[in-house]
């Protein structure tokens, strides 16, 4: 493992605090804190915090830090949550992920010293802060500060609730393997409460016999802290499996199980010359510190004065009672501190290759299919039967694999909030980002498409949507917009739904900017609904002004395109007064698939299942002819446009006899229905999409392409594409653009 | 990629030499990848004549370039006996249909010109250099230029 490789674990474990942060921040935000988010928000920052120094990325440690006292502020005392700190800490939060980035990117991170001020204004923190910082900088791991011990208990009765623990920490070589530094464990715990470290020199080999790999110093710590155990554990949470921790109360608080074995260890200390030796050369006051530490196990109700103390006492802590909050900590907290990860971590290319081999068994099996058939053995005979078996076996297997790529869509809808946020504040509305089904799946590829188009649609649903809070109020509405998004599976996909309750779309003006630009005639009539959909038309944007957060040249029609290339669609429905209503559906994978495969014109084409609606054979009275070369199809009381797929792609002369082909009713997004007539149908397949853009570039009318049984490239039409373009005539000025 | 070329300027370098027509061009050893039989073709709407269409080359979709058409000599009418070549031109895999394969020539410095201009036709742009041999004169395809993306971009 190299360096770089260890980096990019530490970001990606960053990327999985940053959401465990933003997640937990958000439920305070809504239910209100309670000491298990809390803490679960508070370790976030802190392992980046710990990742960040071991790499030594100072901005990044030097803010977590403020964030982390911010936190825990609040950690001490609950009641500390307000709705400014909270804006605060998110704002924290995306703060942090900007200098994170910064620190990946190797740019120039973010200044966040004002920020930082206001952390600290905000939440009380001062300057001790940054004394204790600088106290640090002169701490020595090794150094033996075990006098500390014996000063008299006046100094420790100052700090009734302290607790004097023995934490022993031997690092395994793994432990450095991975870039963590023990100096730095030693500076979160002196931040915690005050340390007399000790190292243990017995397993140092002579100089002779030394391996740099090997790890072969331990320590022991001796801390007087008013924290628990936990928390102490938590410092060292994430080198678990890398170090032998053993962590046992030995002053203070009440004294629990590790009396016992620590008097057994004393027993064996003295027991063992060599160690007794050891104490009196290497640590000169090891044995009095064993003794002092002894003194409060040997009587478990003497007080916690007796306990030793360095000078200064505790830091941090402004001596909370602590006691009741350790009672509500449930035992499930102490779980999550310690459960091993049940993931792995796997680069995504190997998934991605063993999806592309998965793909190229489903054409196998079609293959297979095909000779199977061509060798005439019947359905009952034993190679159909066993090819069924095999058949069942692919599908599943392949949801298997799918599986593995699927992710909620919780990151993407998470990141949302930022733009909430983002929006907000440069346009001075309220709105709240409501977030529903968010753990709802779709493959990877889908999630990193939708990041764009969803941004733009949150940004456009505060800024042109939400109303200000005073016409809000003057409308009788709260003053706080709400923002609801939404995820559902709906027969085979994703349905993602974008919820305002403000102004509704203005459709006098939509109108009237229309036709301003042109997109649509001045005496058009248009329904309520094409009106709304109008906004998708290229070129348009209907806010008055440029501000800062829309007008980034970006349109509605580019969100429309890029949820058209992941193979979804995308509609608005808008009711004046009350909000708007986005509503995307988008194909749950990239990678496959269900087809109707066509025959036009020779050509072997597929359709994607989702898109047909419905088909059917033509009568001769059923054709209408519009003009010079259009001509409709008349179905349930609707005039259908009919395209004829093969002269459109350019494959086939204008077809003259309309009742020899099969019609299917395509739904190409908004732009309606299109009857799209062909040869003959053959069938239905799964089929494994395979980019035209990986060797070639992007064909219009034409989504992807696919192998089938026999070896043969087939095209996998871009409905909405044909539908939206449909002239009756092929392509001609895209055609000769691109031969010239 | 480049560097390997460099490298290879110093003992010669090597080229894969084909007919189309009744010319001799080639290609440089290290952007070929294989060489295989002409297959039937999957048609591409909406592009270029000289875009033929698209192969399965196991699993990947290989578009097809008739490289008389793309150098103004007019389409090939591809048969069993024509050949594809497959380079590798930046990212992207591309087949080019030629009439067959001639030669593989280890060049030496003093036998590679630069492209004389001959005439403000594009074509000689799509040549990086010329061999000279004996009487024969082979001209070195430019894959960069030939490729579709770039036409689309001047476009």
């Amino acid at each position: 493992m190299s360096l770089d490789d260890i980096k990019e674990t530490f970001f990606a474990e960053c990327a999985d605090q940053m959401a465990d942060l933003e997640t937990g921040l958000h439920e305070i935000q809504s239910d209100g804190p309670d000491m298990d988010t809390v803490n679960a928000v508070f370790r976030a920052v802190h392992s980046i915090k710990g990742g960040a120094g071991a790499f030594g990325y100072a901005a990044l440690v030097s803010f977590a830090h403020v964030f982390e006292n911010a936190l825990d502020v609040i950690r001490n005392d609950l009641s500390q949550v307000n709705e400014e700190r909270m804006d605060l800490l998110l704002r924290s939060v995306d703060v942090l992920s900007d200098v994170i980035e910064a620190e990946r990117t190797g740019t120039e991170p973010t200044d966040t010293t004002a920020l930082a001020r206001e952390l600290e204004a905000a939440f009380g923190l001062t300057a001790e802060g940054e004394e204790e910082e600088d106290a640090l900088e002169d701490f020595a791991p090794v150094t033996i500060d075990l006098e500390a011990f014996d000063l008299d208990a006046s100094d420790a009765a100052e700090t009734p609730s302290g607790r004097t623990y023995r934490i022993s920490f031997a690092p395994h070589a793994s432990l450095y393997l991975k870039g963590h530094d023990p100096l730095r464990f030693f500076r979160e715990l002196s931040e915690m409460g005050t340390l007399g470290v000790s190292c243990d020199l017995d397993s140092l080999p002579k100089l002779t016999e030394l391996s740099p790999d090997e790890s072969y110093l331990k320590w022991q710590v001796d801390m007087e802290t008013e924290r628990d155990r936990d928390e102490i554990a938590a410092v060292f949470d994430w080198v678990d499996g890398e170090c032998d921790l053993t962590i046992e109360e030995i002053g203070g608080g009440s004294p629990d199980g590790g009396g016992e074995e620590l008097d057994d260890f004393l027993a064996n200390l003295g027991d063992d010359p060599e160690l007794a030796d050891i104490g009196s050369e290497e640590t000169p006051s090891g044995g009095e510190a064993a003794s002092a530490g002894a003194a409060p196990v040997a009587g478990p109700d003497s007080p916690p004065s007796t306990a030793p103390v360095a000078s200064g006492g505790a830091t941090g802590d402004n001596g909370k009672d602590r006691s009741g909050e350790a009672v509500r900590r449930p035992e499930k907290e102490k779980k999550e501190v310690k459960k091993p990860s049940q993931t792995i971590r796997v680069e995504s290319e190997k998934v991605d290759r063993l999806i592309n081999l998965m793909g190229e068994l489903v054409i196998n099996q079609a293959m297979l299919a095909e000779r199977i058939g061509q060798a005439g053995f019947g359905n009952a005979s034993p190679a159909a039967l066993a090819l069924v078996e095999l058949q069942n076996l692919t599908r599943e297997i392949q949801s298997g694999v799918m599986a593995i790529r699927a992710q909620p869509v919780k990151p993407v809808f998470m990141r949302m909030s930022r733009i909430v946020r983002e929006v907000c504040s440069a346009t001075g509305k309220k709105a709240l980002l409501e977030l529903e089904g968010e753990h709802t799946e779709v493959d990877t590829t889908v999630i990193e498409g939708l990041i764009d188009p969803l941004t733009h649609m949150i940004r456009n649903a505060v800024d042109h949507g939400i109303e200000d809070p005073e016409t809000r109020v003057a409308l009788g509405k709260p003053p706080q917009g709400t923002v609801k998004l939404s995820a559902y599976h709906s027969s085979g996909r994703i349905v993602i739904e974008i919820k305002d309750d403000g102004a509704g779309i203005n459709r006098e003006r939509v109108l009237n900017k229309a036709i301003e630009k042109g997109i649509v005639g001045r005496d058009a009539k248009l329904t309520d609904d094409e009106i709304d959909n109008l906004i998708f038309a290229p070129g348009f944007s209907t806010a008055e002004a440029i501000t800062d957060v829309s007008g980034r040249g970006v349109g509605m029609d580019v969100v429309r395109q890029s949820i058209q290339s992941l193979g979804g669609r995308v509609s608005i429905s808008s009711e004046p007064g009350k909000g708007s209503l986005f509503s995307m559906s988008l194909p749950l994978t990239l990678a496959v698939l269900d087809g109707m495969i066509v025959k036009e014109a020779g050509q072997t084409l597929v359709l994607p299942v989702s898109a047909v609606l419905e088909t059917a054979t033509l009568k001769p009275g059923d054709v209408y002819t519009i003009g010079k070369n259009h001509r409709v199809v008349k179905m349930r009381n609707t005039l259908i446009p009919i395209i004829d797929v093969g002269r459109q792609l350019g494959f086939a002369e204008q077809r003259t006899d309309f009742t020899k082909g099969t019609i299917m009713v395509v739904e190409g997004g908004k732009s309606g229905m299109g009857a799209f007539i062909v040869d003959s149908i053959e069938g239905q397949q799964q089929v494994v999409i395979k980019s035209l853009e990986t060797n070639y570039k992007r064909v219009p009318s034409i989504a992807a392409a696919t192998i089938l049984g026999n070896g043969q490239i087939a095209l996998i039409l871009d409905c909405d594409h044909i539908v939206s373009h449909n002239s009756g005539e092929p392509e001609a000025e895209l055609i000769q653009s691109m031969a010239g | 990629m480049h560097d390997e070329n460099e490298q290879a300027v110093v003992g010669g370098e090597e080229f894969i030499a084909f007919r189309v027509g009744e010319q001799e061009f080639c290609v440089e050893i290290t952007s070929t990848r294989e060489i295989r039989g002409w297959s039937q073709a999957t048609r591409l709407p909406h592009s270029p004549d000289y875009i033929v269409g698209v192969i399965n080359l196991r699993g990947t979709i290989l578009p097809i370039m008739d490289l008389s058409a793309r150098l103004g000599m007019g389409m090939s009418a591809p048969s069993e006996r024509h050949v594809i070549i497959v380079v590798q031109v930046r990212d992207k895999t591309i087949g080019l249909l030629v009439d067959s394969v001639s030669d593989i020539l280890d060049v030496g410095p003093d036998h590679l010109r630069p492209v004389p201009e001959v005439s403000s036709d594009m074509s000689t742009e799509m040549f990086n250099r010329v061999i000279v041999l004996d009487k024969r004169i082979i001209c070195e395809i430019c894959l960069e230029s030939i490729m579709p993306e770039q036409e689309m971009q001047a476009a």
